[in-house]
């Protein structure tokens, strides 16, 4: 028997189908860097990334059975590989809503923030404006916008009035709005003295 | 609505040098299934063209490789550790008399490595004394009797396997893409869309299948048997001769636990101690014997194992008496005895 170094794609995809673990293991060396980076470029995480390769690769087995050795396996991967990003990707970004929508709160002030900027770094620098929230400002506007309770509810959770959760919300709102208007125009500057 | 995917917009993402509006255009191609095909094509493009760059670190996947690997193994073994799960658990439980527990992992009984539980399973509990209902991840409804448990796959709604110690009454959801099947130590069930119960206890000898209605078929260990059962019918199976037989049955009555109703139909008194002792957790002492015979009927719901002793002993000759329990040597608590003795007549 040939040893596994020297066997074609085909060889292995057949050895596959009849249960070789080491013909997997070999197919898995070839491929999952690859993988692991072309989802990485979508999904921009690394642990989301290995679970891609994880799961692309469990269903490779649980499928082998159905492998056909006479065409690509390159492109198996990919239909394969396709369907999961997709999944992921689309998590992501239902989780991320909340950030997105915020976001277009701030484009109605000022549009140009929504195809001038690098969108990444803003929203760097949301979560970081965020962050810097006095703490219960910052825990009632999580609380709302990303967790998506309602006035009455955070009040009751927080022990204090709806009116207050309502002001700090406002308040919050209000110093992201400032801090982004600030930052359009020294970006604005960046542009014209380094980029154009 | 349908767009066209650009691959330019792609481009710009993928480098980190995207605005919210490519983003917003990006997730609309994911997420809007008419544009799958193109994104797909788009994508697949890439992708065979794709080569990883200089600046792009080596990742060390190996222990991506370690979780496939041990979960091709797991699927590859038979289940085999129930056997020594169910012995060590009810040792556990009767030490702890713990009630209802839903574990997702069993780590806390064994001292085997982790790799053996994979994949994980999900176990619940019914206390003493109490039903449990619940839903199983494909919607299937589960009454679970007093003192019973039932074990399932945390991938259920693929798989759906499960495994019982006790009694269940299952209400099961029809899916014929992906067979429901109870697992016992000497028979398989396994249903499409269909109301059974089904009684497979360590400490009895025998196996109990009821089917409400629908169609279920019986496979026993080693295919030794195959059978199929229709609505009101029950197969009772020999675990020490390992054979079965179908009974005509009325299983609404024999399944009635499921809503709290113990019912006892011109019973001998015998097999009532012995319902009695499942359901309550308690052991009875029958000391004379004649006692056994009497033919007992009633029907009790959600009452106290007192009240159900007391009513009992007004119409049938006995007299009871229960023991408070006990710990003994090795810290555990016995069950409760009840002692019963024929009534004297004075």
């Amino acid at each position: 028997m040939k040893r596994l170094e020297s066997l074609s794609e085909e060889e292995l995809v057949i050895s596959l189908r009849s249960n070789s673990q080491d013909a997997f293991k070999k197919l898995f060396d070839r491929y999952s860097q690859k993988l692991f980076h072309f989802s990485r470029s979508y999904l921009k995480s690394d642990f989301e990334s290995e679970e891609i390769v994880q799961e692309v690769f469990i269903k490779i087995w649980e499928n082998r059975g159905n492998l056909k050795s006479d065409k690509s396996f390159k492109s198996y991967l990919f239909t394969i590989a396709f369907n999961a990003i997709k999944k992921h990707f689309n998590k992501k970004m239902r989780e991320e809503k909340y950030k997105h929508e915020l976001f277009e709160w701030l484009i109605r002030s000022s549009p140009d923030l929504e195809t001038r900027t690098e969108f990444e770094k803003l929203i760097e620098k949301l979560d970081h404006l965020i962050d810097q929230f006095p703490p219960k400002r910052k825990i009632i506007f999580l609380r709302r916008k990303k967790e998506g309770k309602s006035i009455s509810e955070i009040a009751q959770e927080m022990g204090i009035s709806p009116k207050t959760v309502k002001n700090q919300i406002t308040a919050g709102m209000n110093s992201l709005k400032k801090s982004f208007a600030e930052e359009d125009f020294s970006t604005i500057l960046f542009y014209f003295l380094f980029i154009s | 609505m349908k767009e066209k995917v650009d691959s330019g917009v792609i481009k710009k993402y993928k480098s980190g040098r995207y605005s919210f509006r490519d983003l917003k255009k990006l997730a609309s191609w994911f997420q809007d299934s008419e544009n799958h095909e193109n994104l797909q094509s788009n994508m697949r493009e890439e992708w065979e063209e794709f080569n990883l760059q200089p600046t792009d670190l080596q990742k060390d996947l190996s222990s991506v490789y370690l979780n496939v690997e041990s979960k091709i193994n797991s699927d590859k073994k038979a289940v085999n550790f129930k056997d020594r799960f169910f012995h060590v658990y009810l040792r556990v439980a009767a030490v702890l008399l713990i009630p209802l527990l839903i574990y997702s992992s069993i780590v806390t009984f064994q001292q085997k490595s982790v790799e053996e539980l994979e994949p994980s399973w999900v176990e619940v509990n019914a206390p003493y004394g109490a039903r449990t209902l619940l839903n199983l991840p494909d919607g299937t409804e589960v009454t679970l009797n007093s003192g019973s448990q039932l074990k399932y796959l945390a991938d259920f709604k693929h798989d759906r396997k499960l495994e019982i110690e006790g009694e269940a009454y299952f209400d099961v959801v029809h899916d014929s893409a992906s067979p429901f099947v109870v697992h016992t130590d000497f028979m398989d069930v396994k249903v499409l869309g269909t109301k059974f119960s089904v009684v497979s206890a360590e400490d009895e000898n025998t196996i109990d299948v009821i089917l409400e209605e629908g169609k279920v078929q019986l496979t026993g260990a080693q295919n030794s048997f195959s059978e199929v059962l229709t609505k009101d019918e029950s197969f009772v199976f020999d675990k020490v001769a390992r054979t079965g037989k179908i009974r005509k049955v009325d299983a609404r009555y024999l399944t009635s636990w499921k809503d709290g109703y113990l019912v006892f139909r011109k019973e001998p008194l015998g097999k009532v101690m012995q319902r009695l002792g499942r359901w309550y957790n308690v052991q009875f002492q029958i000391e004379d014997p004649e006692v056994e015979d009497f033919k007992y009927r009633a029907t009790f719901h959600d009452e106290p194992l007192e009240e159900v002793l007391r009513l009992i002993a007004l119409t049938a000759p006995i007299s009871y008496e229960i023991k408070e329990r006990k710990i003994n040597t090795s810290d555990e608590y016995e069950p409760k005895i009840v002692i019963i003795k024929l009534e004297k007549q004075d």
